[in-house]
């Protein structure tokens, strides 16, 4: 009975000793299957690629007039002068838009000697920066300065011409190409 | 045909505004008033002598002496009864003087003594004095002395006055 | 000799490149450097004339003063008024009448001290005695402006006596 006992005993002991085994073959593979899933993570995040945007703005202008075509009518002359009496249209509306600094807009005629005069300024300037220049004479087709100091923004303004004759520049009419630009200051 | 009616009224407009332009007009009210005018002038020497020197024997009146290198121009254009009178700064004591006009308006009074005529008291040469102006009308002077009034020097404004 | 040929195999591959980007670089500013818009203006002048007086009213009297004795013709004037004129066209002139159709007295107008804008040379005004037909008071005032003193005078002879003449309307007319 003793000899059976120990046997029993002794069997125990062995398979004990191969559960504890097997547990432990067990835990090395976890082990090695987190080590194998870091690893491969660590493999991952080393393969992206790079890259460098450069990402750039232009300098941007535009400019519109409203009034593609206009007409001034000077019929009427000055009771003490006799001067006749200039005729005046502010309905052309300029607008514009830059987002470059210091910009103005010029005017500039067509006609290099003109038989009429004709005068322009800006009115009502709106939209953050730009104030009007003195008056533009368009006395030739040189450009002139109509709005200076403008900045990084968008705007309008009325477009006051004056068309003034003398007596002695005599009857007719004469049309103009007016071309507004904005351009750098 | 509204749109047509439009072009039409506009085109009517403008023709009106280009003729009142083409022809313009100023005005002015002027007015002319002519008033009574008289004047009177003598042309000639500012003196005049006259010097009495001989006479006739037995005879108290010494000879008289005339002048007749003045004459005198009128405008008058008041009514025709204008006349033109004489008249001295003072009477005179001794001596006589006359003095006759002549005259194509009016009618001449001929030869007036104005020996005692002042400006009170002066005297007509010429009346009825038609208006319009004359010049060049003799002014003949004549002076007399009588040589019991002996010596004497005077000197005599003669004023001829243009008067209704 | 091989430093010179060398820096010109450098510059001549240089241009090669630069030589494009300088023309896309100069066809590409312009618009982003500036731009344009036009329009066209039409300034249109059709005749112009215009005058006027610097007064309404003008008196002139003959009391006796400057009255020369001997002389029948009493004259006046006046150079109390100024006229102002200005015509584009070049025929343009100036005509003047009066509403006063029987006149006792002679009066006259003619204008004087001229000064035309750009010039006085051309103008023509005559002694114009009035009447109720429009007569030249002004010629040669084409293209021109100005201003001018308008002398009256009147004329009474002694031999026709006092009196008043009412002008009621001197009319000066601009035609071009």
């Amino acid at each position: 009975m003793a000899g059976l006992a120990l046997q029993n005993e002794i069997r125990g002991m062995e398979v004990m000793k191969r559960v504890r085994l097997h547990t432990a073959w067990e835990m090395w593979g976890a082990a090695a299957l987190v080590l194998l899933t870091l690893s491969s993570a660590v493999a991952q995040e080393q393969a992206n690629t790079s890259q460098i945007l450069t990402l750039q703005v232009v300098e941007t202008n535009r400019i519109d007039i409203s009034q593609k075509s206009l007409t001034l009518v000077i019929n009427q002359a000055s009771l003490e002068s006799g001067s006749p009496v200039e005729a005046v249209n502010e309905d052309g509306m300029l607008v514009w838009l830059t987002n470059g600094e210091n910009k103005k807009v010029t005017v500039a005629s067509n006609n290099p000697s003109p038989r009429f005069l004709v005068k322009m300024r800006a009115l009502d300037i709106t939209g953050g920066s730009g104030s009007a220049a003195a008056d533009a004479i368009l006395n030739d087709n040189t450009t002139k300065d109509l709005i200076t100091g403008i900045s990084k923004s968008f705007g309008r303004s009325k477009v006051h011409m004056a068309a003034s004759a003398t007596v002695s520049n005599g009857v007719g009419t004469e049309t103009y190409t007016i071309t507004y630009t904005i351009t750098g200051g | 045909m509204k749109k047509s009616i439009l072009i039409l009224s506009a085109a009517f407009m403008s023709l009106a505004i280009v003729q009142s332009a083409s022809a313009q007009t100023a005005t002015q009210a002027v007015s002319l008033t002519v008033s009574k005018v008289y004047r009177i002038a003598i042309t000639g020497a500012a003196t005049i002598n006259m010097t009495v020197n001989a006479g006739v024997a037995g005879t108290d009146a010494l000879t008289p002496v005339t002048d007749a290198t003045t004459t005198y121009a009128i405008t008058q254009n008041n009514s025709a009864a204008t006349k033109v009178t004489a008249n001295l700064d003072a009477t005179m004591p001794k001596g006589h003087l006359k003095i006759a006009l002549v005259s194509g308006l009016g009618t001449t009074a001929g030869t007036v003594d104005i020996t005692s005529a002042t400006s009170g008291s002066a005297l007509n040469v010429v009346s009825g004095i038609a208006m319009g102006a004359e010049a060049g009308k003799s002014i003949t002077y004549t002076f007399s002395a009588n040589a019991s009034e002996g010596l004497f020097v005077a000197s005599k404004t003669v004023t001829l006055t243009v008067i209704d | 000799m091989h430093i010179f040929a060398n820096l010109r195999n450098s510059l001549r591959c240089q241009s090669v490149v630069l030589l494009p980007i300088s023309l896309i670089f100069l066809l590409l500013m312009p618009s982003c450097l500036f731009a344009q818009a036009s329009h066209a203006a039409k300034v249109t002048v059709p005749n112009l004339a215009v005058v006027s007086v610097s007064s309404g009213v003008v008196s002139l009297a003959i009391n006796g003063t400057g009255v020369v004795a001997g002389v029948d013709p009493m004259t006046v004037t006046s150079q109390a008024t100024t006229l102002s004129w200005g015509a584009n066209t070049s025929t343009a002139k100036i005509a003047v009448k009066t509403s006063l159709a029987l006149q006792k007295y002679t009066l006259t107008v003619q204008a004087i001290n001229i000064n035309g804008v750009p010039t006085s040379t051309g103008i023509s005004a005559p002694v114009v005695t009035l009447t109720t037909t429009s007569q030249d008071f002004m010629t040669g005032i084409g293209l021109k402006r100005g201003t001018c003193t308008l002398l009256y005078t009147g004329i009474a002879p002694a031999s026709k006596g006092t009196g008043t003449d009412t002008h009621t309307t001197i009319t000066f007319t601009i035609t071009n």
